[in-house]
């Protein structure tokens, strides 16, 4: 039996010896991870064992707190997996996130623990890093005050980014819910995992399920077209790549005259799938595209697997969900969210989703139409344009500030006494790279409507930056 | 004459490659093609150019700081193509 003896400071007991059960269980010359070298379940048992010492070394006890802020790596898995299996509450930071954002995500989850790299960078375009992890104690930590053992920042479509959090039963019961896809991989297959460990899909849906069903987890050495195929190829085990639709579209561009009989089929999420994407992954590859639709807050939801459903996914099992007024709901019986109620988010037990959709009565097919607020998806990264537009508008001498998406994420300013230049070096510190904007125009003033309000047609704010070109 | 690479590729790359690969990336024009890249159009356009020189470009992160642009993604690659940054 796994877990502390001493009583959780929460008051609400951990899910005991749940990592065990359902993540690490089963042979331990069994191969479960390839990360350049093949990792056997027992091995990953000595790596976990090694960086629960290490972390109780920081002091970190079961009803403690921490975050990781590791690139994708054996590293991460074990500290994490180390982490859970102590019983302490872990947040997880994106790597790619600045040190601004880092310290604003800090002084808000107030973790007693910080893993990170012992080096950062070398991380872009390759599918996993090898990093040595730094354990440093921040004496202002808290305990945790739930039970939840995974805690995630989501961006909001308004105000701050919200605080996600999930128990050991939700992420459970959401294996479970893998468990019963007759198309997910199972064991004896293996998945080449493109999306990233630290969100909800690669994290649920490639790490935690993979481990818990028996099934190798590959990643790729290289993000490209090429590297993708390379570890594709490496092994003659069926196998199912799951990445994010960028990832499919590579891949069905790739004219590589290698055959692939051992792919059995490629999953997507994270955002809508391209018109016309899963047929020509499939005239290429001869096997379907598959998609997943799900959220941070709740984990995977609905799927189609085989393609035949395109664009429509079937609700997995127990998942209820309806339409109201053009939104998606999703029966929750608590709000995901830590810290202050939204009753716009969750009420009711329904979680307001802010996708568009709708639901076949007849067959129970939900059809995702896009968001209804701000969030778009940048290669299945969600970035809140609220967020960037607020950051954008807090940096000095920025006078106003509009930020859109128009093929790619643009910022309309208004500047005094500061210059463009400037402007762009401040984002580098305050923005992780897939949220920065990509063009900055800057105009004596933005265009209004008549009432006042600062306009946000893109079409309208493009004309006006074409009247003054040299900004 | 076309630059080679040591070992014996044809290395020639220009902005108009660069523009033409990237336009590939959502069927576009090559005049709608903006001369900053995101990370997405960046791991195409290395894609595409792994693909067509037969190579794997072992990009430092010093490299794909400078490839933020069209102009600067062409500069690099460039310099990989022929200095043999990329290996076969």
């Amino acid at each position: 039996m796994l877990g502390s003896a001493t009583p959780h400071p929460s008051g609400v007991p951990p899910y005991d010896g749940w990592v065990d059960h359902y993540l690490l269980a089963g042979p331990a010359d069994e191969p479960c991870l390839r990360l350049g070298r093949t990792v056997t379940r027992g091995t990953l048992l000595d790596l976990v064992a090694e960086q629960q010492k290490r972390l109780s070394s920081a002091g970190l006890e079961s009803g403690g707190t921490v975050a990781l802020r590791l690139p994708p790596s054996l590293t991460y898995i074990a500290v994490l997996l180390a982490a859970w299996r102590s019983g302490a509450q872990v947040s997880l930071l994106d790597h790619r996130l600045t040190q601004a954002e880092v310290d604003r995500a800090l002084d808000r989850l107030a973790p007693q623990v910080v893993v990170t790299a012992d080096r950062t960078g070398g991380a872009a375009l390759r599918g996993y890093s090898e990093v040595e992890a730094l354990c440093a104690r921040r004496p202002e930590g808290r305990p945790a005050r739930s039970g939840h053992c995974l805690i995630q920042l989501s961006s909001g479509s308004t105000g701050p980014s919200k605080v996600i959090a999930r128990t050991p039963q939700d992420l459970v019961r959401e294996l479970v819910r893998y468990d019963r896809l007759l198309d997910y991989p199972a064991r004896g297959a293996r998945v080449v995992l493109l999306a990233s460990v630290v969100h909800v899909l690669g994290l649920v849906g490639g790490l935690l399920q993979c481990l818990h069903a028996g099934v190798r987890l590959d990643f790729p050495e290289r993000l490209t077209g090429v590297g993708i195929l390379d570890a594709v190829a490496v092994d003659a085990m069926p196998t199912t790549v799951l990445g994010v639709p960028f990832h499919a579209e590579l891949l069905a561009a790739q004219s590589d005259t290698r055959r692939f009989p051992q792919l059995t089929r490629m999953i997507v999420a994270g955002e809508l799938t391209r018109p016309g994407l899963p047929a020509a992954f499939t005239a290429r590859y001869g096997v379907p595209l598959g998609s997943m639709f799900g959220m941070t807050e709740l984990g995977m939801l609905a799927t189609d697997l085989t393609g035949r459903h395109h664009p429509s996914v079937e609700p997995a099992d127990g998942i209820r969900v309806r339409v109201q007024d053009g939104e998606l709901l999703i029966a929750a019986a608590a709000s995901p969210y830590l810290g202050s109620a939204d009753p716009t988010r969750w009420a009711d037990g329904w979680l307001h989703t802010r996708d568009a959709a709708t639901v076949d009565p007849q067959s129970g097919l939900l059809t995702l139409l896009g968001r209804l607020d701000s969030q778009i998806s940048i290669g299945g990264l969600k970035v809140d344009l609220t967020e960037v537009e607020r950051t954008v508008a807090a940096l000095p001498g920025v006078s106003e500030a509009v930020v859109v998406h128009d093929d790619g994420i643009d910022a309309y300013l208004a500047l005094e006494g500061t210059t463009v230049d400037i402007v762009q070096a401040s984002l580098v510190r305050e923005l992780a790279p897939y949220k920065r904007p990509r063009r900055l125009h800057v105009l004596p003033g933005l265009p209004r409507t008549t009432t006042g309000k600062t306009l946000r047609d893109p079409a309208a704010l493009r004309r006006a930056a074409a009247e003054h070109p040299a900004s | 004459m076309s630059p080679l690479s040591p070992n014996g590729r044809d290395t020639s790359l220009g902005r108009d490659d660069v523009v033409a690969m990237l336009a590939a990336f959502g069927n576009r024009e090559p005049r709608q093609v903006d001369e900053a890249l995101g990370s997405l159009e960046l791991t195409w356009l290395i894609t595409e150019v792994e693909q067509r020189y037969g190579v794997a470009l072992d990009l430092s992160d010093e490299d794909l700081d400078r490839m933020v642009t069209v102009s600067g993604a062409t500069e690099v690659l460039r310099e990989a193509l022929i200095g043999g940054a990329g290996h076969a």
